[in-house]
């Protein structure tokens, strides 16, 4: 699997660096750079005077003219804000490359380059700032995001060193697992402000709510300093948003496009119409009765069909007023995607016999799926004079999900008997709806009072929401059976008895305040800086949940083919308005650091300490005569951390840093709560404990130019009360409950590699992660006096999510000359645990995999691009085994060769195409004029 | 440099305001639950609701008007010719009895319980409905213990803040291993789901009578994960799905393991939508135990042993199975389930073809249905499923007398609570078939 994805890449790269002749005559090769930092500068238009020789100059600055006849020229070298250069060549010269350094032209007015705004988009400064920050952090640039196969934030953090992702239903990128350390030990910052999740139970945002065309640049920092919350432990990943620009500047995205999938398979959608997006009880009070009325069937009324084609669209118009004091920047994405998948899922029994797998059922599945995915933001910022500027940013990102589901499943632990083929069938499908959304809007101001001290604060409202509503999944019962003449029949199709609609929907609501004052002092000759200041958030979280439950009534209803012929009584009229799922909880987060930087020549020396104090508290709707309806959860944390960094030139550093970090439980975990379901009992564990770690990195850092990098780093955590759920003993019954399990490890290596060489550009990472937990498993097994029972074993095993292997390579041809990029990238995801079991060997680990995605862009004029992007061209599959045989029912999954393992879960994606066109106003305006 | 050291001052003054304001580093409080006083039951109660404890007096009537909660470590005793009627709050959720302590009904031969709702109610049209919710037991009840009790009309949707809130609830519910239930010479008539569904527990079912049981799911008996115990001189008139399924599914250290014998199960499965649904007695999902002596008649299928089950334990033997129509004799060997259950099945079972073997009950007309009568889902008639003058004792010359064994024993079960004078009536098995062996120690109703 990943050597066919290398042939294919070879294959690829091997065409593209055919284009390049290899014939001599006369060569002149050069490298154009800045004079000033040496950095090489892309796009310097490079002309044979007297010839019809033209270049520009590639990604590394370079150019070269091949079989040229043999003469001495003159050689012209212009770029927009420097001043020409002109280079003699001498055709008996044995130089062959040509280093030309070009002086900024010195016609700019230095008050506007004060209040100029540093351009952060682009992929250099991405590395600029990788080299400069104090801390361990990866970048990636919006010049990056923008000729990447990617469209939303969950996509492009996958092409960040250590970082995998774990896929939705779709195949779709959702959450970040950094360094092997699953979504709930990291967090999600946008403007370096933390933003509430949608999630109704957790902390972690989904990633794929934020289009990718919004952000300036990605920053991913995996070393907390003591300015930064304190709980992470794997990374932080910081959105910065796109800023106003130093010019009037529009730009326009347009692109249409298609899944494969459904040139083959109808995509399934309902009518969404008449959905309430609240339940009856939430509308009407607890004492409402509601009613069959109150269930219209729109949404469980399935049609067939092709979708529409995908729509993406984003929009930015920014300028400065007011004498360039006042930035302006609106930016609006609007996505409206049609996805799917194919899927086969064998639900798995564990044997009482002897713990090993069975299969229960086989679900063949299929998913369709619209999504709608829509930001706004505004940035606005006032510099009142170069000490003193203020910043509003507001956004809006929406994310709108339409999913049908449907289900066909077979059972194969009853009503088999008569062999393959026959048996028993469920059909289901379901329809699910979901808005979700996240608020944001922060007023920052800085303040430079005088050389030595500068304060900065920053004021945060928030608010994250989730709607659910009306979940709605119809069961129909069918059975195939074998005649005395051996023919299969099928049965009539009938209504299974009950069928349910859910509401659930969420809000969590933040207000913060951040403040920091940084004071800077020579001490002993060196530059020291200090940096104190603290924090406070105050988080209130809702919960709503819904269930009804529908009866068919008569109980024997056979399939007309339209589910308005079909009849059902309202079992439960007044909802579930004590389930645990409805609760209310507060969070409030207080902060203080002290912080100081200290460079001593080539050693940068960065710490200080943090304390964090929280205080959660509960309310859930259980009656007051239920223990723990209510409570509180208070504590605090001293979170230290020292980072050096050592520069031995300008190209090269080494760092080394410790932090200590924590990770808070979700919100819905530490309820006392108590679910009894005879297959399932689930208890709530308000003793569960954060979990913290001691965090320390060692990377060295070689940039040999502005774009070209290599960093080699190795990393160790030494994690105390890591969470994980798993199955409880108490007494002679087992809960599920979300517990601490002692200490766990996790070590890795880190390589992360760029290299250009003029038009061409190669984008390697790799990581190596190994992490330990030890936790508490079942083994079921028949004891000696014949009684089928179970145990408490423990199992040492990788943390959930963690891949041994990560890797992303990444071909790059950038012809400026032309207007050509193009971009090859393959992520190479290591097996992983993506579902731990209760039972010991039983979890289900993903196979590794390879994806492959393209994207192609041709400037057409300058401002002008069209493009294509293709997301997983090889349409490799999800598939996940548990690492032992089938002894049982091996035979039921005839169509897979299982081996050793159990194969049981298999999904296809399939190719998504995206072809569209780009508009700069600026670039257009500022075309060279013939 | 005056002014940094003024600044590293004030940072390590406010580190030491900050540090001093919390001593501990971490606080949980867990509130209690709101001090209610649990109501002693005296001679002038009349009303029962909310934790009550004390003894429900012979010959006396109680209306419950909200939900009767016998708090942890409490109980409630009915002595004989107790009424309960589950009148509710007028609201359209049905009360129930909430066990975290223990409930114990000593009724009578002579003076038995009623636990049931107003007089008006009882009517045909709510047999299904789920009036009221039965006992339902939370994971530290110790002893539920019925004799000569008569419940009625249960199920239903369980009210907020209880155990099974928004969901169906059981007519019985039980969750711990530790939890024992006693139910000797009952009656259960009308029940919207399950009659009884322990979540473990430690069980003794003995010559209770169950009528219209399950609208179109449920069984009598739906056991899970972690019980024992026996059922034993029962019987069942037409059981929505299985009559008794013991399973061991869920999870826990103890396994599933119950015999069935002596119990009298007619017309029963056929309420149940769906292939593979609907047996008499049905082991599944690593249950062993044994099914002997029992009386099979009209059901959807025979007796079944999946392959799921632990088959190596699970026996099926000395059973007589009769049937009015092919359909059914197809189904004694239950064609989904044949490799399994011949397994389990001994050499003693008596299974002939369509109108062999009829048990010659002593008042039953038992070719009185048709086909279309049985899959006529909740149109089936009434007498299909209740006792209407019917009487299923063995008439001389019965090919049930004497057919069965003796030998195997009921399953031991180490009673804690159910000791002394509450210590349940362990049956031994009778040789007779059914329910109602000729020396008249079995079933005493009807």
């Amino acid at each position: 699997m990943f050597s066919n994805a290398l042939n294919t890449l070879f294959f690829i790269f091997t065409m593209l660096i055919s284009s390049v002749a290899f014939t001599q005559n006369l060569t002149i090769a050069g490298q154009v750079l800045d004079a000033e930092d040496s950095a090489p500068i892309i796009g310097a238009r490079i002309e044979v005077l007297n010839t019809a020789y033209k270049a520009v100059s590639g990604l590394d600055g370079s150019f070269l003219f091949r079989n040229i006849p043999s003469q001495d020229y003159t050689v012209k070298i212009t770029f927009v804000g420097y001043e020409p250069y002109l280079l003699e060549v001498n055709s008996r010269a044995l130089q062959n490359k040509y280093v030309v350094k070009l002086i900024t032209k010195a016609t700019e007015t230095g008050e506007v380059e004060i209040f100029a705004v540093r351009e952060v988009d682009s992929e250099a400064s991405a590395r600029a700032s990788e080299k400069e920050s104090f801390t361990v952090i990866n970048v990636i640039s919006a010049a990056e995001i923008e000729v990447s196969p990617d469209i939303t934030v969950a996509n492009v953090v996958q092409r960040v060193s250590g970082v995998s992702i774990e896929r939705n239903n779709n195949g779709d990128g959702q959450h970040a697992i950094v360094r092997g350390m699953d979504k709930r030990y990291n967090y999600t910052l946008v403007n370096g402000v933390k933003i509430p999740s949608p999630d109704p139970r957790n902390r972690y945002v989904p990633l794929d709510v934020f289009p990718a065309d919004l952000l300036d640049r990605l920053e991913v920092t995996k070393a907390l300093t003591p300015n930064m919350e304190g709980d992470a432990i794997g990374g932080v990943m910081d959105m910065k948003m796109k800023n106003a620009p130093n010019y009037f500047n529009i730009t326009f995205n347009a692109g249409t496009g298609y899944n494969q999938m459904f040139f083959n398979t109808p995509y399934r959608s309902f009518d969404r119409s008449t959905t309430s997006r609240f339940s009856p009880r939430y509308l009407n009070g607890n004492d409402y009765a509601a009613s069959t009325a109150d269930f219209p069937l729109e949404n469980i009324n399935f049609q067939e069909g092709m979708p529409n084609p995908n729509q993406v669209y984003s929009l930015s118009i920014g300028n400065r007023f007011l004498n360039n004091k006042l930035g302006v920047l609106v930016a609006g994405s609007y996505q409206n995607t049609y996805r799917g998948a194919e899927s086969i899922f064998m639900q798995v029994f564990v044997n009482q016999e002897d713990n090993t797998p069975y299969y229960e059922r086989v679900q063949v599945r299929q998913f369709s799926t619209q999504q709608v995915r829509s930001g706004v933001h505004t940035k606005l910022d006032y510099r009142f004079n170069n000490k003193h500027k203020l910043d509003l940013y507001m956004a809006a990102v929406n994310l709108n999900d339409f999913e049908t589901r449907t289900r066909v499943d077979t059972i194969l632990a009853i009503g088999r008997g008569q062999g393959p083929g026959t048996g028993r069938i469920e059909l289901r499908e379901r329809s699910r709806q979901r808005y979700q959304a996240i608020y944001n809007a922060t007023l920052q101001g800085t303040h430079e009072f005088t050389k030595k001290l500068t304060l900065d604060w920053s004021g945060v409202y928030s608010l994250a929401t989730n709607n659910d509503p009306d979940m709605a999944q119809v069961s129909w019962i069918t059975a195939i059976t074998r005649d005395q003449q051996g023919n299969l029949n099928q049965d009539p199709i009938m209504y299974d008895t009950d069928y349910s609609r859910r509401w659930m929907n969420s809000t969590d609501q933040d207000i913060a305040g951040y403040g920091n004052i940084k004071y800077k002092e020579k001490l002993f000759g060196h530059d020291l800086e200090l940096t104190t200041g603290g924090m406070f958030r105050f988080k209130n979280r809702t919960s709503f949940f819904d269930s009804y439950r529908l009866r068919a009534n008569p109980i024997m209803q056979e399939w007309s083919g339209s589910i308005y012929d079909g009849s059902w009584n309202l079992f439960n009229r007044f909802g579930t308005p004590t389930d645990p799922m409805n609760f209310d909880v507060y969070e409030n987060v207080s902060a203080a650091y002290g912080m100081f930087r200290y460079n001593i020549n080539k050693l940068q020396v960065f710490g200080g300490v943090r304390y964090e104090s929280t205080s959660f508290g509960w309310e859930s709707q259980a009656p007051p005569t239920v223990e723990g309806r209510t409570g509180s959860i208070d504590y605090f944390d001293l979170l230290p951390s020292l980072h050096l960094k050592y520069s031995p030139d300008k190209k090269q550093n080494i760092r080394a840093s410790y932090f200590s970090s924590i990770s808070r439980p979700s919100f819905f975990e530490v309820i006392p709560y108590e679910i009894n379901e005879e297959d399932f009992r689930e208890r709530g564990n308000p003793f569960l404990k954060r979990t913290k770690a001691d965090n320390f990195d060692v990377r060295y850092e070689f940039f040999a130019n502005v774009l070209d990098k290599v960093m080699v780093g190795v990393f160790y955590k030494s994690i105390q009360d890591p969470i994980e759920r798993a199955l409880v003993l108490q007494g002679q019954n087992l809960f599920l409950q979300s517990n601490n399990f002692g200490n766990a490890r996790n070590l890795g290596f880190e390589f992360d590699y760029t290299k250009y060489l003029r038009e061409f550009g190669v984008r390697f990472f790799y990581t190596y992660t190994n992490s330990e937990i030890t936790t508490d498993k079942i083994v079921r097994f028949r004891d000696d006096q014949g009684n089928l029972t179970s145990r408490i074993d423990q199992q040492t095993r990788p943390l959930q999510g963690q891949s041994a292997h990560i890797s992303n390579l990444s071909f790059l041809y950038k012809n400026t000359k032309s207007g050509t990029d193009v971009q090859l990238s393959a992520v190479y995801t290591g097996k992983r645990i993506i579902g731990v079991s209760p039972y010991l060997d039983n979890d289900l680990w993903q196979r590794a995999f390879v994806q492959m995605d393209l994207s192609f862009e041709q400037r057409i004029k300058p401002g002008i691009v069209i493009y294509v992007k293709v997301n997983n061209l090889l349409n490799s599959p999800m598939r996940a085994d548990i690492l032992q045989p089938n002894t049982f029912n091996a035979e039921q999954a005839p169509y897979w060769a299982n081996g050793d393992n159990t194969l049981a879960w298999e999904d296809f994606y399939f190719q998504t195409y995206l072809v569209g066109m780009k508009f700069n106003l600026h670039q257009y305006n500022n075309r060279p004029k013939r | 440099m005056k002014n940094l050291g003024k600044f590293t001052v004030a940072l390590a003054m406010s580190a030491l305001v900050i540090s001093s304001c919390k001593k501990k580093e971490e606080d949980v409080i867990i509130d209690p639950v709101d001090p209610t006083t649990v109501v002693q039951i005296t001679d002038t109660t009349v009303y029962l609701s909310g934790p009550m404890k004390g003894t429900l007096l012979q010959g006396k009537t109680y209306i419950m008007t909200g939900d009767l909660i016998v708090p942890e470590g409490e109980e409630i005793v009915a002595q004989s010719c107790v009424t309960i009627i589950a009148q509710g709050d007028g609201g359209p959720i049905g009360p129930e009895i909430t066990v975290h302590g223990s409930f114990v009904s000593q009724g009578t031969e002579a003076c038995p319980n009623l636990f049931s709702v107003p007089v008006n109610m009882r009517t045909d049209e709510n047999i299904f409905v789920g009036l009221w919710g039965g006992i339902q037991c939370s994971d530290k009840a110790k002893l539920v213990m019925l004799q000569w009790t008569r419940m009625e009309y249960l199920g239903g949707e369980g009210g907020p803040g209880t155990p099974r809130a928004g969901a169906v609830r059981y007519g019985l519910w039980t969750l711990s291993s530790d939890t024992e239930m006693i139910l000797e010479d009952c009656w259960f008539y009308g029940c919207k789901d399950d009659v009884y569904r322990p979540v473990g527990g430690k069980i003794n079912l003995v010559r209770n009578t169950f009528e219209y049981c399950g609208e179109t799911g449920g069984d009598g008996l739906n056991v899970k994960a972690g019980t024992v115990g026996n059922i034993a001189f029962n019987v069942f008139y037409g059981s929505a799905t299985n009559a008794f399924k013991p399973s061991n599914e869920g999870d826990g250290t103890i396994q599933t393991n119950i015999n069935v014998y002596n119990n009298t199960i007619i017309n029963g499965g056929w309420r149940r939508p769906g292939l593979s649904r609907g047996a008499n007695i049905n082991y599944e999902v690593g249950a062993r135990g044994s099914a002997f002596n029992n009386i099979i008649v009209n059901c959807k299928r025979g007796i079944r042993v999946l392959e799921t089950a632990d088959v190596q334990n699970v026996a099926v033997n000395y059973n007589l199975y009769y049937a009015s129509f092919q359909e059914m004799v197809d189904e004694f060997i239950p064609s989904d389930a044949v490799t399994s259950t011949n397994a389990a099945l001994g050499q003693n079972n008596i299974i002939g073809s369509v109108g062999e073997n009829n048990p010659m009950f002593v008042n039953y007309n038992i070719d009185q249905f048709t086909m279309e009568q049985f899959n006529a889902g909740e149109a089936q008639p009434s007498n299909m499923n209740r006792n209407q003058g019917a009487n299923l004792r063995l008439a001389s010359g019965s090919p049930a007398i004497g057919a069965g064994t003796t030998s195997i024993n009921p399953v031991a079960v180490n009673w804690t609570y159910a000791t002394g004078n509450r210590a349940p009536s362990i049956m031994t098995p009778k040789a007779d078939l059914g329910a109602y062996p000729t020396d008249g120690s079995g079933n005493k109703h009807y």
